[in-house]
């Protein structure tokens, strides 16, 4: 059993991140399930074009609502194939630490980006072995 | 296995990662030769390629392929 807040590896839960056609039809969605003070504002993240909404489901727990602004934007192809959930993101202290320690365990990073969401913190998204995406957030 | 093998072995992967089954990969194929083959997928590619090879690549090696010649180039020479 997993104590709720145990920091895992360097890696703490923050969203699970979940494609949609339009942002704004998503947030009224869920609106009406977690009320309008669990969802933030729409940013841009222009180094990705994609537009993403942070809806709170939990303690420190988190929907990212993406919509890509272009059809250039790498997750474009990910939603007309009909593809939802697609990554999770994890809070971290020290990306470039985390991200050494995971390539040792043959994960495959992407090119690290500055989120206009998270106060223009590093972000980089990575496969697992697996070719799971996750995403991580320096912190 | 030889390097025609190969590039049978890669080309069956490209077309079950990116669903396209008109793929058809030489040795100097490139990404801006195949619609869908963008950054995201790159890394589902090599993934796949790992797994089908039994092999692992480091970020460096993936970052400075230029063609599928050099891919194949690096499953050869991680190939008992």
């Amino acid at each position: 059993m997993i104590k709720e807040n145990t920091e895992l590896a360097g890696l703490t839960f923050h969203h699970v991140g979940l494609l949609v056609d339009n942002i704004e039809d998503s947030i009224n969605h869920y609106i009406t399930l977690f009320g309008e003070e669990n969802v933030s504002k729409v940013f841009r993240i222009e180094s990705q074009q994609v537009k993403v909404c942070f809806v709170k489901v939990g303690v420190e727990s988190y929907i990212e609502l993406v919509e890509p602004m272009h059809e250039s934007s790498v997750v474009y192809k990910l939603l007309k194939k009909r593809v939802s959930y697609y990554h999770i993101g994890y809070k971290v202290q020290d990306i470039i630490a985390s991200i050494n320690r995971l390539e040792a365990l043959n994960y495959k990073p992407m090119d690290l980006f500055y989120s206009e969401a998270f106060d223009g913190k590093r972000c980089i998204f990575l496969f697992t072995p697996e070719a799971h995406l996750i995403e991580l957030i320096e912190w | 296995m030889e390097r025609n093998q190969i590039l049978q072995a890669i080309t069956e992967i490209f077309i079950d990662v990116l669903d396209d089954n008109q793929i058809v990969l030489t040795e100097t194929t490139t990404a801006k030769d195949i619609e869908d083959w963008d950054s995201l997928s790159h890394i589902q590619l090599v993934v796949s390629i790992e797994k089908e090879f039994k092999i692992q690549f480091t970020s460096s090696e993936i970052q400075k392929w230029k063609n599928i010649g050099e891919i194949i180039d690096s499953i050869e020479s991680k190939s008992v």
